[in-house]
């Protein structure tokens, strides 16, 4: 059949995949529509419902301090990534090109971390943040992210880094460099599509952590945008309209990121992926 | 022309401990300080003093006394923690294979099917993984609500009519928030097949079409089986997240109604932070920890450590 | 130019030995190839020359300098990698400079020199080009512009042309014999084809199993290999081999008795035999084409498979149960394959290996 009628099989599952798409977007769309109501508008049980209004997004625009906690989140969510793709390197560099004696147990070792769920983390991070006197401040948050994320880019670009052809570092040795400036003028550059899936990864995942935010982060001045829904959701309580604004412009900055980054990102996933 | 050597075994060793110092002396192992300090600091220190502490209980003038593993049973009996074993249990067991099902078979359509509507799919399908779980428990729990809710309005076009928010009633609210992780995550599961398919070999493609495997056939023979890297890391990944839920529970029903909904994550946030009680938060988190190792373990033996997107092989080096 | 000295030099992975120890010299301006098949540890042998790979015993010297435990830069060698090894993120010009900015060369200095490797190697139009833009003899020739710009010592290359087709391999062979020429430097070559080999160096070192076989120019491994292994591994086709039994070793002549039971009549010029087994060996372009009422030193065979390459004729004959190959400098319209032939080999072209 789909050999005779291409066009009709086409249209089928081009179909088929909007009409999922669709169901699947409901409640992203469902999140921006009560946002866009009028107070008497917001119980409907409607997908949509007109007209569309601005009020409630210039209200809480106006009201709060949306802008600081962007910041913050801001703040912390680079410098969990340039840290984690300083050390991921560095690490990978040592393990895959120099093969430095001990090297694989210790990456061994990193990887338990992926298998720690943070659960069992959050108790004894916190009392130790404490100790450090790191609670309310963004290194209390940076650091354990970086430790927590830095496992799965080693593994990427680890792989990625054997897989790429081992005449290059000699070549740059031949040449004259020594490990720094292999690292830094042959690894770095020849690894760039895992680097850039590895860091926008990292990104979303900082972004949007919430279990450890919550326990070190009580202060409004350094809370993250994921943390501060719920203290929207009393203070709005009868108001659904506002609150779905502010939960609007909470989840926007990353959505938005990612169209941006996403062939990128992409590209990484698949360049990853192509040797093996 | 060759001649025996005599001289060989006086300057043994010597090359190599010469030239290490400019390329690859000791030095070098700076490259691995920085990974490995955030690893003990910050990972491998809390472990171990979430072990020792798991031995202790704490009495109200902050002296800690040795109790070993009595803890452990105080845990073991409480019937809490066997909801949450039971509630991780149906966790994995629903949303991994869901979560692969619907994303491995949305990726087949969009990487073998579609052209020019290909970059979109892949972007609106990835878009809730990258929505802040805060936000989603908010959205869904107006979907979930009983009156005003759609998702109570769609399901009365079925003809199912429930009085309250499958969330606030013991019996479905796990199920209420397992549809919610998938719907978050189910994204994730089809980028990684994505990738998957889109780095199948043509050539072996080519070749099971020559033998006439077609359409279905083909995925069923061929690219299922080819796909299993990237199957087996997403077993891995999901069965670690999994463990690691946690905001989707806490932020919808907080591990309600009467723990009807607990997880590990809010059942150590709950008696650490909550009702403060260190010596059975650092247990519970010591159990935790022990099961993830294991059953890590267990799928590392038996499926090998496949971990990296679509199916790097570690261990093959 | 410059002398470079291998005394005793031995590698071993683990238990594993890839060579025992071996003393090697290429003189002044000399162009030496490597060969042997894949695993003989030709490849090992040169990334010791070049100090990517420390030696498990004895001493490399350049120029009488002992330069065991130095690094690659300071050795002055450069190399040229069989993949070629270009930096992908690297423009040309960037590729070949980049040693001497490691090096801390001055602006000019680089320029100039990239610019003077680039003129040697016409690759002038290429240099503002990315390696992904060039074809495989481009960046063939961007390798070695790399190496140049070092101004090596000794030049170092690893099979470098064993990533190009058949038809560019030519001219870049004839390439690389004319850069030598102008740049009068000391080479080593490591290849696995003989071709190669035969057609480029001064003297050729053929490797098997982590020992050196053979150590000569072309023409004398051609006419007299010193054992079974080079006499099969120089000349294309191989050469052919039956076991024989000696059965009269006294006089000028060594008669051999072959396994069907005729005989073969040989020069003993380097065959100091006298008895026992050993291998009679015969290259395809040496044995004749006879007559059917041939004499002495005649096999009959029938014609298996003709290939005609233009300006000569392969044939693979069976030759009563053993497979002879034969090549003839003409076209040999008449013969086709099942056709009855007698081949004759004349006894002077006829080598005598000790089994």
């Amino acid at each position: 059949m789909r050999r005779h009628h291409p066009n009709i099989s086409r249209i089928v599952i081009h179909a088929a995949l909007f009409a999922l798409l669709a169901v699947w977007m409901i409640p992203e769309v469902y999140m921006l529509s009560i946002g866009l109501r009028t107070p008497d508008q917001a119980f409907d049980a409607t997908l949509m419902a007109w007209p569309l209004t601005l009020d409630n997004f210039a209200t809480v625009i106006r009201d709060n301090a949306i802008v600081s906690f962007f910041l913050n989140s801001l703040i912390v969510t680079l410098a969990t990534v340039a840290i984690v793709v300083a050390c991921s390197t560095l690490f990978a560099f040592a393990c895959a090109v120099l093969h430095l004696r001990w090297s694989l147990v210790l990456y061994a070792t990193l990887l338990t971390t992926l298998m720690v769920p943070l659960a069992s983390l959050v108790l004894p991070l916190a009392i130790l943040l404490k100790t450090f006197g790191w609670v309310n401040t963004y290194a209390g948050v940076i650091f354990p992210y970086a430790a927590l994320g830095a496992p799965f880019a080693v593994v990427v670009l680890k792989a990625f880094m054997e897989d790429s052809p081992k005449e290059l570092f000699e070549a740059a040795r031949v040449d004259g460099c020594n490990a720094w400036q292999t690292y830094w003028h042959v690894a770095l550059p020849l690894i760039r599509p895992a680097l850039v899936f590895v860091g926008i990864w990292q990104f979303i995942v900082t972004w949007n952590e919430f279990f450890l935010a919550l326990i070190i982060l009580t202060r409004n001045e350094v809370k993250t945008l994921t943390i501060v829904p719920m203290q929207y959701s009393g203070l709005y309580m009868a108001n659904p309209g506002a609150l779905f604004a502010v939960l609007t412009l909470i989840a926007l900055p990353l959505i938005l990121l990612y169209v941006v980054v996403q062939r990128a990102f992409v590209r990484g996933l698949l360049a990853g992926a192509v040797k093996g | 022309m060759p001649t025996l050597a005599s001289q060989g075994e006086t300057i043994r060793l010597q090359p190599a401990t010469r030239r290490s110092r400019r390329f690859a002396g000791p030095w070098t192992y700076l490259f691995l300080a920085p990974a490995v300090l955030l690893f003990v600091v910050f990972i491998a220190y809390p472990i171990v003093w979430v072990a020792c502490q798991s031995f202790f209980s704490e009495d109200r003038d902050h002296t800690a006394s040795f109790v070993g593993l009595e803890t452990y049973w105080a845990v073991l009996g409480d019937p809490v923690f066997w909801i949450v074993v039971r509630n991780m249990v149906l966790w994995g067991l629903i949303t991994i294979p869901v979560q692969m099902l619907i994303g491995g078979t949305v990726a087949y359509f969009i990487e073998r099917h579609t052209n020019a509507w290909r970059g979109f799919f892949r972007t609106m399908f990835f878009l809730p993984v990258v929505t802040s779980v805060s936000v989603i428990s908010l959205v869904w729990v107006q979907i979930y609500a009983p009156y005003y809710g759609i998702g109570q309005e769609y399901l009365r076009h079925f003809g199912i009519i429930m009085a309250s928010s499958p969330i606030g009633d013991p019996s479905t609210a796990i199920y209420a928030l397992i549809l919610v992780n998938i719907w978050q995550w189910t994204g994730f599961s089809m980028l990684m097949y994505v990738a998957g398919i889109a780095n199948l070999p043509t050539e072996v493609l080519d070749a099971a079409r020559v033998d006439g495997a077609r359409g279905l056939r083909l995925a069923w023979s061929i690219i299922i089986p080819m796909l299993m890297p990237v199957t087996k890391s997403l077993l891995l990944l999901g069965i670690i997240g999994t463990l690691q839920t946690f905001p989707v529970v806490q932020l919808m029903t907080g591990g309600g109604p009467n723990h009807a909904s607990e997880v590990f994550g809010t059942y150590v946030f709950r008696t650490s932070f909550v009702l403060g009680d260190t010596g059975k938060g650092a247990t519970i988190s010591v159990i935790v920890l022990v099961l993830a190792l294991i059953l890590s373990l267990v799928q590392i033996v038996y499926l090998g450590a496949d971990l990296a997107p679509s199916g790097h092989k570690e261990e093959s080096r | 130019m410059s002398k470079l000295e291998l005394k005793a030099v031995s590698k071993r992975f683990g238990a594993v030995e890839i060579f025992s120890p071996l003393d090697l010299t290429v003189e002044h301006g000399e162009f030496c190839a490597l060969v042997g098949p894949s695993g003989c540890g030709k490849s090992t042998l040169l990334r010791i020359i070049a100090g990517l790979e420390p030696p498990s015993s004895g001493k490399v010297l350049i120029d009488d300098e002992d330069v065991t435990g130095q690094e690659p830069p300071d050795r002055g060698i450069a190399m040229v990698f069989q993949s070629y090894a270009l930096y992908p993120h690297m423009k040309v010009h960037e590729n070949v400079g980049f040693g001497l900015r490691i090096a801390r060369r001055s602006a000019e200095e680089i320029k100039s020199k990239v610019a003077a490797a680039a003129q040697k190697l016409r690759l002038d139009a290429l240099l503002d080009r990315m390696p992904r833009e060039l074809s495989g003899g481009q960046r063939q020739r961007v390798a070695i512009g790399r190496a140049i710009t070092r101004d090596p010592r000794i030049f170092l290359l690893d099979e470098p042309l064993s990533n190009l087709d058949a038809a560019l391999r030519g001219g870049m062979r004839v390439e690389i014999a004319r850069l030598r020429q102008s740049l009068g430097a000391t080479m080593i070559y490591v290849t696995h084809d003989q071709v190669e080999a035969m057609t480029l160096a001064d003297r050729i070192v053929v490797m098997n199993k982590g020992r050196i076989e053979q150590i000569g120019a072309p023409m004398e491994l051609y006419h007299h290999p010193a054992n079974r292994f080079v006499a099969s591994f120089i000349g294309s086709p191989s050469m052919n081999f039956f076991e024989a039994d000696v059965r009269d070793g006294n006089g000028d002549e060594l008669v051999l008795r072959l396994a069907d039971g005729s005989d073969m009549v040989v020069d003993r010029v380097i065959s100091p035999v006298t008895s026992g087994r050993v291998t009679l060996g015969i290259r395809p372009e040496h044995v004749e084409l006879g007559t059917a009422a041939g004499t002495g030193n005649c096999m009959p065979g029938t014609v298996v498979v003709v290939e005609r390459l233009g300006c000569d004729t392969l044939l693979h004959i069976d030759a009563t149960g053993r497979p002879l190959v034969m090549r003839q400098p003409r076209d040999l319209a008449g013969i086709h394959a099942g056709e009855r032939v007698t081949c004759r080999f004349p006894a002077e072209a006829c080598h005598v290996f000790l089994n």
